[in-house]
């Protein structure tokens, strides 16, 4: 196992880690996958994930090891797929982004408020939390559950944000 | 309303459709992704929100490169561009909303 990836699960939030039982062979596969799904895109989620680090960091890798699971469980191995192949297997099983989308968003929900005591609707962290709303809007399409979305929060939402991310002090 | 094809070059060297932006009429350019673009296509429609780029300056946002490539802006006008529209998105494997419980159960 290559020691990056033990120094990189060192600076991530041990609670997620564990909620999610993920592992150092964890964080090998969904390196080799931002590879494959983002190869020749220039910036890539892994370098944003390295970069972050902390619960941040940890919030989009239990993204990328949710995703990855959800289609092997559906009989996709996405490591033996060429990047062509992967995003046409992705949109066909769209609803392994959308759980994970849910679960990225359910463990920064806890994470806020196991750090700074702040509570937000998942639905409302998602829109805070992306630059556009087509993952909100798959999400709330979709029949996961019941959302309720604080439209008037989401500004208070994405300054504890950017306070998990270390781009501002409070 | 414009068009242009962002192509991308798969490992066998072969360019193939992937994403597009769209200019509406009043100049607004969205950028439609399929999911292996993930937090990153969030990003760019957020730039694209933040400072008006014209669909001729793409490049500006997402830079050509060995592995990536513009096309020529396309002008698309009704009563096609519905159907051109569903077309691109089928070539560039943009998902639809689904029910998510009967896909797992299926």
């Amino acid at each position: 196992m290559a020691k990056r990836h033990r120094d990189l699960l060192a600076q991530l939030e041990p609670v997620g880690l564990n909620r999610y039982q993920i592992t150092e062979s964890d964080v090998q596969t969904v390196e080799k996958y931002l590879s494959i799904i983002q190869r020749g895109l220039g910036e890539s989620t892994w370098q944003e994930l390295v970069d972050f680090g902390g619960p941040y960091g940890t919030s989009i890798l239990i993204h990328e090891i949710v995703e990855i699971r959800l289609l092997k469980a559906r009989g996709v191995h996405p490591l033996r797929q060429s990047t062509r192949a992967l995003r046409r297997l992705l949109a066909q099983h769209v609803e392994a982004h959308i759980i994970a989308i849910y679960e990225e968003h359910l463990y920064l929900q806890e994470v806020l408020n196991r750090l700074f005591g702040v509570t937000f609707e998942v639905a409302t962290l998602i829109k805070a939390n992306r630059g556009d709303d087509v993952d909100l809007q798959l999400f709330l399409e979709s029949d996961v559950g019941v959302y309720i979305m604080e439209e008037h929060r989401v500004d208070e939402a994405r300054q504890a944000l950017a306070r998990l991310k270390g781009e501002t002090a409070s | 309303m414009r068009v242009r094809r962002l192509q991308r070059r798969d490992e066998d060297g072969v360019w193939f459709d992937d994403a597009y932006a769209l200019e509406d009429a009043r100049g607004q350019v969205v950028f439609h992704y399929n999911l292996t673009w993930e937090r990153l296509g969030a990003e760019i429609n957020r730039q694209l929100l933040a400072e008006v780029v014209p669909l001729d300056e793409m490049e500006r946002v997402i830079p050509a490169s060995d592995d990536l490539r513009w096309q020529e802006p396309e002008l698309i006008e009704a009563p096609d561009l519905a159907e051109f529209l569903a077309a691109l998105n089928e070539a560039c494997a943009i998902p639809k909303a689904r029910p998510v419980v009967q896909t797992l159960a299926a």
